[in-house]
């Protein structure tokens, strides 16, 4: 550093241009190289976030967040690099910004034009400071990394509330196996459809998810709903059976009491056989559901039905009576059945008919013609749920008085508004009557109603009428 | 590829010719005589007087505009006293005919007998042309002067006639009494490289005036140059060197009158009708090589255009009817386009600024 003295007495130091312009041209570069690495770096941070975010909404795991956010903001940064290194000023701006900023006067711009350092050691040759007003950037930086690193840490069921979670319907599941493998058990529905229903159970169970939860339980509803059917269905026809069985019981016991006492005639007691053996058909005891637990016994040793006969049907009746009530509570333990219907199930296994008792009476005492009768006797009667056969009556057909359509002529409207004054007549008016015979053919006016006045009639629709009133009021004014 | 040969000799001559602090001050010497001059005769007056000199250094035309009693005829008559040009002066009236100011021909007989057209020159001719209130001619008389303000020529009956050199027309105008008036057309306007406002003195000039000077009477030049001074100062100004990046500037700035520009601002986009041409560019180039040499310096930096942008401009520049209703002038306008508008076109952000401490 020298000093010159100036015609005017003015000592100006004497700085190396040439250094301060590169200094100048470094820190300029530095600044905008740092600015936009900042601001790629930010925008870098703020989409790693946006992307763990998803990646751990996704259940991503195996995603390496971290390796990939350095690689990032490496990236970002070099990136930014060399994007500004090819859009910095060229090296005449940056003369010119020097020269405009030490008050040259173009001094500095004009060496590339010729030697000017005569005219440069005139001129000061500070380094121009540059300032970045970086709160801004640094601000929203400062976010960036936060954002990111609450991404980052933030636990997985704040982020997971959208992603695919199965529903807690591992309970219901449970039930519903339980439920098709008492109907499996029970003979109730075959071993193919029983695993058809656990398999559709199982894939429910996986595929059931929080994004559709409906589907589920439509599924698992309509399933229920078929389990619940079937076992209704099963519980109504055992309670058909168990009454049958206790008709046939109590008939059974009354028989044997009668056929110990004496009282009832041989001849009978093979009409009763026959009996026995189609009030069992009538209950189709070896039809539908509880079919297996059938521990009957018709095989008799003889025509005659023996009191041996007896007490081994009515051993069987006992058992399978047995049967069917385990059975029914077997379905009523899983929650199939109601309460109510396995009560009347146990009670129509406990329930005898004890007014068979005065029949067998009469038939002992009147035993002329009625082994013909008996089994009607026996098998009908009673209250039973056959379709009733009730013919219909078609009386006399219903007078139309009242109903039908009357035809009324309207009076002719009175459109005065619309009414033309043409003369003055000099009698009173008088009432034209139409003439029989008048012959309406021809003309415009065929077929044309009463209140029509003119050949051609618009026909003015309700939302028009406003408007055309609105026309003529327009006219008249 | 003539016109790029030409254009890069121009360059190179350009860059061997650079002037020495030696070569520069003789000229430097001279204009600060001139002005010293100029501020003597004429107090307060200085930045004026600057301007007036460096429309002069740079061959331009000059409007002043002002109202009576400022010292506009002053001005000119003192300057023509000082450079020792020769001076007429025109006071335009509404009958003033085009003959009256250009010459005209007369028919006159000849010694020999002969009659012939003979042409008398108008006032015209002269070094400094003192047009007085311009505006109070019609146009047809004021369109006489756009050829000589452009070509230094005056052609009459197909006969073109050179004008002596140098060639300056000052002319003024008072911007209150506008009746009988006729504002200057675009195009004569166009033609002036500066309009400059006389504003009022202050106390302290008027004091100063009314003190010293009895009847308010100009002293004399003690100093006048001559015309082998004055054309040197010339041969200076063609010397001085206008850089690149400069040039530039003045072509954005020019550029950026216009509205709709991508560097135009809110001002002007807002404000303004029609922008400056490129002759306005041209004038601002000139005169910016004349307040490079009226500082002493052989170069033209951003300094030396943002100080005669103003005056080069602000008749240049159409403001619409907006701008009236907002009483937005153009030197407003162009005030907010020099501090907007980035000299070195570095493309900084916003958020970066440079200074120097």
């Amino acid at each position: 550093m020298r000093g010159h003295r100036h015609a005017t007495g003015e000592i100006t130091k004497d700085i190396d241009h040439t250094r301060a312009k590169k200094a100048f041209a470094r820190k300029l570069i530095w600044v905008l190289m740092i600015r936009r690495a900042v601001l790629w770096i930010t925008i870098w941070l703020f989409a790693y976030g946006v992307g763990i975010l998803v990646a751990r909404g996704l259940g991503l795991q195996q995603v390496p967040l971290s390796t990939i956010g350095i690689l990032g903001l490496v990236v970002a940064g070099i990136g930014a690099a060399v994007f500004q290194v090819r859009r910095l000023p060229t090296a005449s701006a940056i003369r010119a910004a020097y020269d405009h900023l030490n008050s040259c006067g173009g001094i500095i711009m004009a060496e590339e034009a010729g030697d000017t350092t005569v005219w440069q050691t005139r001129v000061p040759s500070r380094v121009p400071s540059l300032r970045w007003h970086a709160t801004r950037n640094l601000i929203l930086l400062c976010l960036a990394i936060g954002f990111a690193t609450t991404s980052l840490l933030l636990p997985v069921r704040y982020i997971k509330f959208g992603a695919k979670q199965p529903l807690e319907i591992g309970q219901l599941i449970q039930e519903l196996k339980m439920e098709v493998d008492t109907l499996k058990e029970e003979k109730l529905i075959q071993e193919e459809k029983a695993i058809e229903l656990l398999n559709q159970l199982s894939k429910l169970q996986n595929e059931s998810s929080g994004f559709d939860p409906y589907k589920t339980w439509e599924a698992l509803d309509h399933l229920k709903q078929s389990t619940s059917d079937l076992a209704r269905q099963a519980a109504e026809e055992a309670l058909a059976k168990l009454d049958t069985l206790a008709t046939v019981e109590s008939l059974a016991m009354a028989l044997q009491k009668a056929m110990e006492d004496g009282s009832l005639a041989p001849e009978i007691t093979s009409s009763i056989a026959h009996v026995f053996t189609a009030m069992l058909d009538s209950g189709k005891l070896s039809e539908g559901f509880f079919t297996n637990l059938s521990l009957l016994n018709l095989q008799f040793t003889s025509n005659a039905l023996s009191t041996a006969d007896l007490k081994s049907l009515l051993n069987g009746i006992q058992c399978t009576r047995c049967n069917i009530s385990n059975a029914v509570a077997r379905l009523a333990d899983a929650k199939l059945i109601d309460a109510k219907t396995l009560a009347q199930c146990q009670k129509a296994c406990l329930s005898t008919k004890t007014n068979l008792d005065n029949l067998l009476a009469y038939l002992c005492q009147n035993t002329n013609g009625c082994d013909q009768n008996l089994a009607l006797l026996l098998l009908t009667g009673g209250v039973d749920r056959g379709p009733g056969n009730a013919p219909m009556i078609w009386g006399e057909e219903s007078p139309e008085q009242g109903a039908k359509f009357k035809e009324i002529a309207l009076p002719t409207s009175g459109r005065i508004e619309t009414a033309q004054f043409i003369g003055v007549s000099i009698g009173p008016p008088v009432e034209i009557q139409p003439e029989e015979n008048a012959s309406t053919t021809g003309g415009t006016l065929t077929g044309r109603g009463t209140s029509d006045h003119t050949a051609h009639v618009s026909m003015i629709l309700p939302r028009h009428r406003q408007a055309v009133q609105r026309y003529f009021q327009r006219e008249k004014q | 590829m003539n016109t790029q040969t030409t254009q890069i000799e121009f360059n190179s001559k350009m860059s061997q010719e650079i002037l020495k602090p030696e070569e520069l001050a003789p000229a430097t010497e001279l204009i600060t005589r001139t002005l010293e001059q100029l501020d003597r005769i004429l107090i307060g007056r200085n930045r004026i007087h600057r301007l007036v000199l460096i429309g002069i250094l740079s061959r331009g035309h000059i409007l002043l505009e002002g109202v009576p009693g400022l010292g506009k005829t002053a001005l000119v008559r003192t300057i023509a006293q000082i450079l020792k040009l020769e001076f007429k002066r025109i006071q335009f009236t509404p009958d003033l005919m085009p003959s009256d100011i250009l010459g005209t021909h007369i028919l006159q007989q000849t010694e020999s007998g002969k009659r012939e057209m003979v042409f008398h020159p108008g006032p015209i001719f002269t070094n400094i042309l003192l047009a007085d209130e311009i505006n109070r001619a019609s146009p047809k008389t004021q369109s006489a002067l756009l050829e000589t303000m452009q070509e230094n020529s005056v052609t009459l009956l197909g006969t073109t006639r050179m004008l002596p050199q140098p060639f300056f027309v000052l002319a003024t105008q008072n911007p209150i009494e506008l009746e009988g008036t006729y504002p200057l057309p675009e195009a004569q306007l166009d033609r002036f490289m500066f309009r400059l406002f006389f504003s009022h003195l202050e106390t302290d000039v008027i004091e100063k005036i009314i003190f010293e000077r009895r009847r308010g009477e100009l002293p004399p030049p003690t100093w006048q140059m001559g015309q082998a001074e004055l054309n040197l100062l010339f041969q200076t100004m063609n010397r001085i060197y206008l850089a690149k990046p400069v040039a530039r500037y003045i072509a954005r700035l020019v550029s950026a009158t216009h509205p709709g520009n991508p560097e135009a601002t809110e001002s002007v986009n807002r404000y303004v009708a029609y922008g400056a041409s490129p002759r306005a560019a041209i004038s601002i180039a000139e005169a910016a090589r004349a307040h490079a040499l009226l500082s002493g310096r052989p170069t033209v930096g951003f300094e030396d255009v943002k100080a005669v942008a103003e005056p080069a401009l602000n008749h240049r520049i159409i403001l619409n009817y907006q701008a009236r209703l907002d009483r937005v002038n153009t030197t407003k306008v162009i005030s907010d386009l020099l501090n907007h508008l980035d000299e070195a076109e570095l493309g900084l952000p916003q958020d970066v600024k440079l200074s120097v401490s």
